[in-house]
């Protein structure tokens, strides 16, 4: 059984962000694994845990060289290897979503037989929410569509239910906005997108770094990756011919032409007063203003 | 027509807040100027804040020790002020000195005899005791994670520690530098805020006061230096000052992290300061229960010299900016990782960034200069806060010594006596005359 997790190398949120070239970041800065993807890897290690550790949990990234480092931390925090597939550029969502499944494929085995999947070793897909940088909340949906499984995001509780030792079927929670919490119960394999909640990240000690710089991570090229898939015409991954280049298609696709920093306006405002005045006022905000109680 | 006062104090810190405090006790009418907008929001704010008396010279831990009873009686130092926004608390956790190649314990030691530093030798057994998730392996020399030898197994223990009950660190230093501006306010400073100096006016070969950047002037025969991380530029604004240094300062850039503490280990409320040169850090309980860990400035570490404008504007560029770094924040928590084997380290560098006003030897110049009534508190190199309310009135008593009583303090070296020890410090120990100390540590130890 494999357990896949889905994570991007991001920039630190506390960075101070710099737009270069109209529609690029100065990537001098510390970039990190996307914060919600913490929450996908703590997930995944839980669930090899109920199965008996009885099955491997996979980190999967696309992005520069630089990304083994996202990597590395994954794996840091209980993830068994690593597939990093590497990329000069900053790809969007639809060519993400395509090398990710294919290199999940490629590690599965799976194969579409009488026009069905049949899903081989793969038990379930984690990602995070959304990723910090971008926010596109699409990639996982993507994924989904491409392998023909379920996707839900913004999981905050998942109660898988093991038969014989395999993941079955799972129950699962999301935050829906406004508080709403919908409750489905979801076949497996499936996308599960990890929401704030979901637990408590279990960040690495000195050890798990150690043990961390002896796990594999197997390297390949994007473009070797597609080669690869378009010997295998797998009819549910090359459904257009522009995939045979993605430098094209991701000119043709979703192109950042500019880059402009958004600081969110910030109005403080002082409550002065008696502690019980104070918190009177505070309460009256969060009901009437705010409405988040 | 200028107003005048008796002194400025250039720096609202918790160095320059204690020097006017003084002078006012001794009726001087003062005014702090400081480019940030309150007390103690400059390099004070990034204090770690900690007290403790092991220091690499007897005079360090002299004055290291006379400024714990200051943080003691808090209160009392301040005459008892008001400050709305609440007092500054000592934290008396207690400091455990590891034994180790890093630091010269032995000469500490000797040191604490020396000056009646109250200590006990604790071995491996006793720290394991009183630290639970400690690991005492020796883990010499100090290296970084991009070296593979980081990595390597050790293999030998280390040889216990000195702990010294009396230390721990004050819970807000901005607040402490805060507390003392109300109680300079209480006898008469005034201070002024987002004032920028831009020249200091001298004629015939004596101070008469500082020019603002709005082109304010404010006159003053007396104008002490307490600038921390700009305290070169300060000088360099003063006739000949600049010159007249043998020992220079300049702005080091330096990140204090913060991880959480593991979920067994109280370290908040029932952990130590520990000083641990073998792997050369340092830390300290924080709120959240999380470990404070500073770095101890090993060979292997880079020196990052700043420009301290370009600093604080987050202009500097990379590492020579005010944001934290991924490769310092690996390395001082992965050393600390290793002492703490269960210390989780989160994947989100956390901490602060600020800068040392650090001299050539790392030992401060506390002192007059070339230039008639211009003196100065600098090169505090990190390891000064524990002294601040001690240097206020050294600071003090040298300007009044030299200005009302005609002391010629290069010739005559001022001679302090510390309130509570009753220890005598020559204070030409500080002086910008001085030859490299070479008994400093040359780090953030002192």
């Amino acid at each position: 059984m494999k357990i896949f997790v889905c994570v991007k190398h991001v920039p630190d949120s506390a960075a101070t962000i710099v737009v270069k070239d109209k529609n690029q970041i100065d990537e001098r800065i510390t970039f990190l694994l996307n914060p919600y993807d913490e929450y996908a890897v703590t997930e995944a290690v839980k669930l090899k845990k109920l199965l008996d550790n009885q099955a491997e949990v996979i980190a999967v990234s696309l992005g520069t060289a630089d990304a083994e480092k996202t990597l590395r931390s994954a794996m840091a925090m209980g993830a068994d290897r690593g597939i990093l597939i590497t990329t000069e550029d900053r790809q969007d969502s639809i060519i993400t979503a395509r090398a990710l499944k294919a290199a999940i494929e490629q590690d599965c085995n799976i194969e579409v037989k009488d026009d069905l999947y049949q899903y081989g070793d793969l038990s379930l897909i984690f990602t995070g929410r959304e990723s910090i940088d971008m926010v596109g909340m699409q990639t996982m949906f993507r994924i989904g569509a491409y392998f023909n499984i379920p996707v839900i995001n913004n999981v905050v509780k998942f109660t898988p239910f093991i038969e014989d030792g395999r993941l079955s079927k799972a129950e699962v929670e999301s935050l829906a906005g406004e508080g709403r919490k919908n409750i489905y119960e979801i076949s497996c394999p499936c996308v599960l997108g990890a929401g704030r909640g979901l637990n408590t990240p279990s960040y690495p000690t000195f050890p798990d770094v150690v043990k961390a710089r002896k796990k594999d991570v197997k390297i390949v090229p994007l473009d070797d990756l597609i080669k690869n898939l378009i010997i295998n015409s797998i009819k549910y991954l090359i459904s257009d011919s522009k995939f045979d280049n993605p430098q094209k298609e991701q000119k043709n696709g979703a192109e950042i032409i500019n880059l402009e920093l958004f600081a969110e306006q910030r109005t403080p405002k002082r409550i002065d007063g008696e502690p019980l005045e104070a918190a009177k006022e505070i309460v009256r905000i969060l009901k009437q203003k705010a409405k988040v109680i | 027509m200028n107003k005048k006062y008796d002194a400025i104090i250039i720096g609202a810190g918790v160095i320059g807040c204690p020097i006017a405090y003084e002078l006012c006790k001794m009726g001087y009418k003062t005014l702090n100027v400081d480019k940030n907008p309150d007390a103690g929001e400059g390099s004070t704010a990034g204090s770690c804040a900690i007290v403790r008396a092991h220091y690499s010279t007897a005079d360090g831990v002299a004055m290291a020790y006379e400024g714990f009873k200051y943080w003691l009686d808090w209160e009392n130092y301040l005459d008892h002020v008001k400050d709305e926004k609440g007092l500054a608390k000592y934290m008396n956790t207690g400091s455990l000195l590891l034994k180790s190649e890093g630091h010269d314990w032995k000469k500490v030691k000797k040191n604490y005899d020396e000056v009646g530093v109250k200590y006990e030798e604790w071995d491996n057994e006793k720290i394991k005791q009183m630290i639970p998730p400690i690991d005492l392996h020796k883990f010499w020399p100090v290296t970084r994670p991009e070296d593979p030898k980081f990595y390597d197994e050790p293999t030998e223990m280390l040889e216990g520690g000195i702990f010294c009950p009396e230390g721990g660190y004050m819970n807000d230093p901005a607040l402490s530098a805060h507390n003392i501006m109300r109680a300079t306010e209480a006898k008469g400073g005034q201070f002024i805020f987002n004032a920028e100096v831009v020249s200091i006016r001298s004629e015939n070969g004596r101070v008469v006061g500082i020019t603002l950047k709005d082109g304010t002037q404010i006159d003053s025969p007396i104008v002490v230096n307490v600038g921390g991380p700009h305290s070169f530029k300060v000088n360099k604004m003063a006739e000949g000052v600049w010159e007249g240094c043998n020992i220079k300062t300049k702005a080091l850039r330096h990140e204090v992290m913060y991880c959480p503490s593991p979920d067994d280990y109280d370290y908040l409320n029932k952990g130590y300061h520990m000083s641990d040169g073998d792997i050369a850090c340092y830390s300290r309980p924080e709120v959240g229960n999380t470990f404070l860990i500073g770095s101890e400035d090993p060979k292997c570490d880079p020196q990052e010299w700043v420009d301290p404008d370009e600093f604080y504007a987050g202009k500097g560029g990379p590492g020579r900016d005010n944001q934290l770094t991924e490769a310092q924040w690996k390395a001082q928590c992965y050393r600390w990782a290793k002492r703490i084997p269960t210390l989780p380290v989160p994947n989100q560098p956390k901490g602060v960034v600020d800068l040392y006003d650090c001299s050539d030897d790392w030992i401060p110049i506390y002192d007059k200069s070339d230039l008639n009534g211009f003196y100065m508190a600098v090169g505090t190199s990190g390891n000064q806060y524990k002294n601040a309310p001690v240097v206020g009135r050294m600071m003090a008593e040298l300007i009044n010594a030299c200005e009302r009583q005609g002391l010629e303090h290069d010739k005559t070296p001022f001679q302090f006596k510390y309130q509570y020890t009753g220890r005598v410090m020559n204070v030409g120990f500080f002086s910008r005359k001085r030859a490299i100390n070479k008994n400093s540590s040359f780090s953030v130890n002192g």
